[in-house]
């Protein structure tokens, strides 16, 4: 079974906030230094996913595919760190793909390309543009069925069985494979990468692709696509004072439950 | 009063549509389409376009008369009940694209759940429109769109404008519509279902239902709706604590939540968890017990109102961030909590 497990390179999410720096005239992020790059956390679960079924039979490869600039083959090898197989980096160094849209669109081309994959797992969404479209749009492209949401996968034949959240629990499906799968915290921790697997990532294939050959301004028009424009990007930092209570337990949760009833909250079924 | 049309009959062309998405259980919309409608039927969206409700599944009498009271006029349901084995995004996503097409000039608003995020992604690359995900504002001009988003943990926010004769926006909790023109669509007082005909049996899901399952603790609001939260990390000290949280949350009709940590360390189920890979939440009120506030945590509760902390720590990252703050251990501060709230609730009975 062929898995490709899209990972992508993106600042760390859990960096202080005074890191994340806007250059407002050029609408993107500016690098800081301090501030270094990590695989976006759900894909570090997607990745987990797959190895999961790697662990548990000995026919499943697995291909880390990351799209970006020329940071992001760090993704890629990070990912043959912790156990895939090969890897695919789709070259965008003039963020030709910076559009979660156009994203979903490269990443579709280039797993087509490479022709037999039964398995695309992505992360529910990537924590730096918090969009949460390139699972479902690949899927759509591909005409595959996807799977949102995933916190357990199981694969035989040509079956994938997946236990996906819900606001209040949990369902179990079924889905015929080839098939998109999102993968969610439900995963559990993501293993790291070991001393053995580090070693022999050096030796595994990575396949350097550049963006213009899958995607060029054109395919915009071709696809029919209309994109929307960002118009604008700032960094939000609201200004909190904190009100502290009294340190005494007792009166500190009279105050506090006084706080929620004076909102009209406090007792019986509160909810938007 | 106008002649309400009806929805199939019409080409959408002059007048633009915007459907609605309604979520519902058991035949009554979740009080997040409700809010929803509510604020499509008396804002900006109904100056922009002939506002209606889409539900995939049939309404009870009590769900329409909750559409009704929130301004509603007009519902549009499939002509066929939808099968119980029908993967339901599947389903939303064919009945939705298929409405979407009728339309020439439409916006779909579908509210940021798990469920409206999906549909409204793959809506969106079904049929080749524009889609912006988790918007906190959308201003309407002429066929010009501008939302406001947060992104990078709610960290930035960006403002992106969109140009399409069909658009696909997922709602925040409680964001607004403003149309730039202000002026008021003439209300109708009718009150239509209309069941549309688009082949939901045709919709070809490639998934099948095998079971679902609703924790335990789950009888209250979900996370992501909850007006008050109660969130618990590793001050906690163990399982014993989390029991406590949920007993707090039942006790205040809020639903209990919890830092990565102590959702790794087995002391609650791991959809408890709020932050950077877990859920986000827009609560009234996040009391936080025993929660150091690491960065991971605080994108998840990021755009909640009221904030209180409570961790032994003065120290602690989380005061940064809080409205109030207790200086204090996390469980007994929730001990005590739960001692007056059963107090009050005997003194009322």
């Amino acid at each position: 079974m062929h898995i490709v497990v899209c990972v992508k390179d993106i600042p760390n999410p859990e960096a202080p906030a005074a890191l994340f720096s806007v250059d407002s005239k050029a609408m993107r992020m500016q690098a800081v230094s301090g501030l270094s790059n990590v695989t976006s956390p759900f894909d570090e679960q997607a990745l987990e996913l797959a190895l999961r079924e790697k662990d548990r039979r000995s026919d499943v490869r697995i291909t880390a595919m990351s799209l970006g600039p020329r940071s992001s083959l760090q993704a890629v090898k990070r990912a043959l760190a912790v156990g895939a197989d090969d890897g695919v980096h789709i070259h965008d160094a003039n963020a030709r793909a910076d559009s979660s849209m156009v994203a979903a669109h490269v990443l579709a081309i280039a797993i087509r390309d490479l022709g037999s994959v039964d398995l695309v797992i992505t992360g529910r969404q990537a924590a730096d543009w918090d969009v949460g479209i390139v699972g479902c749009g690949i899927a759509e492209l591909l005409g595959w069925p996807v799977v949102c949401v995933a916190g357990r996968m199981h694969a035989e034949g040509r079956l994938v069985e997946v236990d996906r959240s819900l606001e209040d629990g949990s369902e179990t499906v079924r889905s015929a494979l080839p098939c998109v799968v999102t993968a969610s915290n439900e995963v559990g921790a993501p293993r790291k990468a070991s001393l053995r697997e580090t070693m022999k990532a050096g030796k595994k294939q990575i396949i350097v692709r550049e963006v213009e050959e899958l995607w060029s301004v054109d395919s915009v028009k071709a696809a029919g696509l209309s994109l929307p424009r960002r118009i604008g990007l700032s960094a939000h930092t609201p200004s909190v004072e904190c009100q502290y209570l009294a340190e005494d337990a007792g009166t500190a949760a009279h105050e506090l439950f006084k706080l929620l009833r004076q909102d009209g909250l406090g007792l019986g079924e509160n909810h938007a | 009063m106008r002649e309400m049309s009806c929805f199939t009959e019409r080409r959408w062309t002059s007048d633009a549509a915007a459907l609605v998405a309604i979520e519902s259980r058991e035949g009554v919309p979740t009080s997040q389409s409700l809010e929803l409608i509510a604020t499509a039927a008396a804002s900006g969206l109904a100056g922009h376009a002939a506002v209606f409700a889409v539900s995939l599944h049939r309404l009870s009498d009590a769900g329409h008369d909750m559409l009704r009271a929130r301004g509603c006029t007009h519902l549009l349901v499939p002509d066929q009940e939808v099968s119980p084995g029908m993967h339901e995004p599947d389903g939303w996503t064919h009945f939705l694209s298929g409405l979407l097409t009728h339309c020439e000039r439409a916006i779909a608003v579908l509210p940021h759940t798990l469920l409206g995020s999906e549909v409204g992604a793959r809506v969106a690359f079904r049929l080749g429109c524009p889609v912006v995900m988790n918007c906190e504002s959308v201003a309407f001009s002429g066929h010009d769109l501008t939302v406001s988003r947060a992104c990078f943990g709610a960290r930035l926010k960006e403002q992106l404008h969109v140009n399409s004769p069909r658009t696909v926006v997922t709602i925040a909790g409680k964001a607004s519509f403003q149309a730039g023109s202000g002026d008021v669509r003439e209300c109708d007082d009718h009150w239509i279902v209309e069941e549309v005909e688009l082949g939901l049996a045709n919709a070809n899901s490639m998934i099948e239902f095998i079971r679902r399952e609703v924790e335990s603790q789950s009888v209250g609001p979900s996370l992501e709706t909850a007006k008050i939260v109660v969130g618990g990390g590793r001050g906690l000290e163990g399982p014993l604590g989390f029991a406590d949280l949920a007993t707090l949350a039942e006790m205040l009709g809020g639903a209990p939540g919890a830092s990565r940590v102590a959702c790794d360390l087995g002391w609650c189920p791991k959809s408890w968890q709020i932050g950077l890979s877990g859920r986000s939440i827009r609560a009234d009120w996040y009391i936080a017990f025993g929660i150091s506030g690491a960065s991971h945590h605080m994108a998840g509760c990021a755009r909640t109102s009221n904030l209180v902390a409570v961790n032994s720590d003065r120290s602690a990252e989380i005061f940064r961030h809080a409205n109030y703050g207790v200086v204090a251990d996390a469980r007994s501060v929730l001990r005590e909590l739960i001692r007056l709230v059963e107090e009050v609730e005997r003194a009322e009975q």
